[in-house]
């Protein structure tokens, strides 16, 4: 499944809506939110179902030096569970689901669950119509408790509105409401730095970050990189990639409109690159 | 077959110190004329020849379509070890440059259970070593002239090149006709770039013409025989001929210290160099420049050598080994030295070659009209072609899928002998179960005091012990043991 066009107005839209909200993506391999949303933990949650050699190279990536999530038994099974501390204390849950995850046990611990295609089941659930802007792109949000839709979905347009974004609600049923929006002006620019870089020092002299599936859409890309010695080779996806020198310790370059697998960023210099900050945008 | 079909191969390159990098480039520079070729090297700022684009291995299963052609390079150090987990996962034809890998998985960090699990296939009559790895964790050098471990890259390939007769009958002998018949000779490539001239080649080094110059290339490993080249040198010192050697290549002190011995022979210091490891345009040089080039082996497994494929493009004078692929060189076109009395043959040689410097030209002329015909590089790139067209619909043996693990049933009498646990497992592959079964539990407690280490003394040395536990009634009692048992393809 390609990139979402939409990713970036729906971050945007989550963070405005709740505030606080802790975001777990484990559709990293399927088009999920990341790298749009700031603090999200990733990973994914039916790595069994992903091709080996994909599953073999998310195996590899570390994000705050811990595995990805489903590569790690012990605080996956703590995320899934709900566990406070391993949700850093959040009120608010979210997990992102790619296609092949079961979005019940989720729900049932009580987090919301974003997930494109969601299985029919005995949830209420808001239709999210994102055009960023367009094609037009849909993503259910799904919870348990109805009686939480209406709040729910008035946050939500809130946002909408609040970002700029023509949006329209309507409520089918008290389980079930869609929220559209269409936003061409959501200038989106994704930064990582920290806990939010996903990484894999493959050895000494190389290392990769993981971009997350990305837009169709050709998109800029900026390397800030810790001061002091020759700028590193930039790859993308495995290959050798243009890249130009943006001033000391910045690399610039163009990024293709996404694929269905997550992108890859290379870097390769005699030492291991020391990166400060990624940013993704127009 | 369109004109330019992907290809991707997966193999160090140059700058990485290994022969079998240069030979990558080498020949996936002439692969550009039939395909699109990529590499997938672990050193992404590795040199591929032009139009050869460096891909990160961990990605490069991105390019490579379902059935897509893929070519391994494969040697037995440990530079290949991504090589080896990238062909369990993309079947391809795959050249095995030493089809011994032991060392491979040693350096590699494939773990005991997988090098147990290759030496599953070895006669019975070798399993005392495999126990002494399992339960001792001893490996001896005969370990790797005993063991190649080649069984699962031929299992896993769609084709495997050799480079000699040798090296394929060697497969042969050791995995059996029925898992070798996709085995092709294809022999090692002559240099794309001419070789430099003699006479330029030695005014460039400072090699007075009357100095006759011997050269030993590459690392300095124990089975390039360097001991027999230093006694042989100082006969042939001693005997009157003003030689000088120079070994250009790397040392590799825990094989064979090379310096230390050339330090404690008086009448050899003074004449030899060990010139520590050198680019290949430097190496060039002084194969060029030598009036004797000594390639010998011992044991062999059938390696072919990329110094003796220079020297033999630079019509130096060759001298091999009598032995593996270097026996099937036409006797005109190298000097053979017999494994038997190598020492005084070599020395002979030696002294006659400095004697005679018109002998060593036209053995090194006919050397080189003998490379040219048989190893020009177009030519070995279209029969890597025809090897990688023939093989594309070739199915490659899968492991087994993980299923329910079978129950195998032995009567655990005083008279179970170890054989016959081997033979009952040997027909599976993966989990197994085997209950060794016992009349009662006394009887159990009986046979475990009577044969103490009982468990470890009759199971295979490559069937892993996953679980043991003791069966009780109602059931059938006896011991019941959870294994892994190798796949063999």
């Amino acid at each position: 499944m390609a990139g979402l066009n939409a990713a970036p107005l729906l971050a945007a839209l989550l963070r405005h809506a709740l505030p606080g909200l802790a975001v777990l993506d484990a559709a990293l391999a399927e088009g999920g939110l990341y790298p749009w949303l700031a603090g999200a933990r990733c990973g994914a949650a039916a790595p069994a179902a992903l091709p080996g050699p994909e599953r073999a190279l998310l195996r590899r990536f570390r994000q705050g030096g811990r595995p990805l999530f489903g590569f790690d038994p012990a605080t996956d099974a703590a995320l899934a569970a709900g566990a406070p501390e391993a949700w850093g204390g959040a009120a608010a849950r979210l997990v992102v689901l790619g296609a092949a995850a079961d979005p019940a046990p989720w729900l049932a611990g009580g987090t919301l669950v974003l997930a494109r295609a969601a299985p029919e089941g005995g949830w209420a659930r808001i239709i999210l119509l994102a055009g960023a802007p367009a094609p037009f792109e849909r993503l259910d949000l799904l919870l348990t408790e109805e009686e939480r839709l209406p709040a729910l979905l008035a946050a939500l347009e809130a946002a909408a509105r609040a970002l700029g974004a023509e949006c329209g609600t309507r409520r089918v049923s008290p389980r079930l409401a869609t929220l559209t929006l269409l936003a061409g002006a959501v200038e989106a620019r994704a930064a990582l730095e920290g806990e939010a870089l996903i990484a894999d020092a493959a050895a000494e002299g190389r290392l990769r970050l993981l971009l997350g599936c990305l837009p169709p859409r050709p998109l800029g890309l900026r390397v800030i990189l810790a001061p002091g010695g020759p700028l590193p080779a930039l790859f993308l996806d495995g290959a050798p990639h243009p890249a130009e020198a943006a001033g000391e310790g910045v690399l610039e370059a163009r990024l293709p409109p996404g694929g269905v697998r997550p992108a890859v960023l290379g870097l390769a210099g005699a030492t291991t690159p020391r990166v400060r900050r990624v940013e993704i945008g127009p | 077959m369109t004109a330019r079909d992907a290809l991707t191969a997966f193999t160090p390159l140059p700058p990485a110190r290994n022969g079998i990098a240069d030979y990558a480039a080498l020949l996936l520079g002439a692969l550009t004329a039939h395909y699109d070729c990529a590499a997938a090297c672990e050193d992404w700022l590795a040199e591929a020849p032009p139009g050869v684009a460096v891909l990160d291995p961990a990605l490069a299963h991105r390019r490579i379509a379902p059935g897509g052609r893929v070519l391994h390079q494969l040697g037995n150090n440990p530079q290949h070890g991504f090589v080896l987990q990238a062909l369990r996962r993309h079947p391809g034809v795959t050249t095995l440059h030493d089809p011994g890998l032991l060392h491979l998985h040693e350096a590699a960090g494939e773990g005991v259970e997988r090098i147990l699990a290759g030496m599953a296939g070895a006669t019975p009559a070798l399993a005392p070593f495999a126990r002494h790895l399992r339960d001792h964790g001893l490996c001896t050098r005969a370990n790797h002239l005993l063991f190649d471990l080649a069984g699962e890259v031929l299992a896993r390939s769609r084709a495997v090149v050799v480079h000699s007769r040798f090296a394929l009958g060697r497969l042969r002998a050791l995995h059996g006709e029925a898992r070798t018949g996709h085995v092709a000779v294809v022999p090692h490539p002559l240099p794309a770039a001419a070789m430099p001239e003699r006479a330029a080649a030695r005014a460039r080094l400072g090699i007075a013409e009357e100095d006759v110059l011997v050269v030993t290339a590459g690392f300095a490993t124990a089975a390039k025989r360097l001991d027999w080249v230093i006694e042989a040198l100082e006969r042939a010192l001693a005997a009157g001929a003003a030689l000088r050697w120079v070994h250009a290549g790397a040392e590799r002190p825990e094989e064979f210290p090379l310096s230390a011995r050339i330090a404690g022979r008086e009448a050899l210091r003074p004449c030899a160099r060990v010139t520590g490891w050198l680019p290949q345009a430097a190496l060039d040089e002084h194969i060029a420049a030598a009036d004797a080039l000594l390639c010998l082996r011992f044991p062999s497994f059938g390696e072919s050598s990329g110094a003796l494929a220079r020297g033999l493009a630079a019509g130096t004078c060759c001298l091999v080994s009598d032995t593996g692929a270097y026996a099937e060189l036409p006797r005109e076109a190298v000097l053979h030295i017999p494994l038997a009395g190598a020492v005084p043959a070599l020395a002979a040689a030696l002294a006659a070659l400095a004697r005679e410097r018109a002998l060593a030209r036209r053995i090194g002329a006919a050397g080189r009209e003998f490379a040219a015909r048989e190893m020009a590089l177009p030519a070995v790139a279209a029969a890597y072609r025809e090897v990688i067209e023939a093989s594309r619909e070739r199915p490659v043996v899968a492991p087994p899928p993980a299923g329910a693990a079978p129950l195998l049933v032995l009567e655990a009498g005083p008279a179970l002998r170890p054989a016959e646990v081997e033979a009952a497992l040997a027909p599976h592959a993966g989990p197994c179960r085997l209950l060794l079964a016992v009349p009662d539990l006394a009887a159990l407690a009986a046979l475990t005091l009577d044969r103490p280490g009982l468990v470890p003394a009759l199971l295979p040395p490559w069937a892993a012990l996953r679980r043991l536990r003791v069966q009780a009634p109602p059931a059938q009692p006896g011991l019941l043991l959870e294994l892994d048992l190798p796949w063999r393809g």
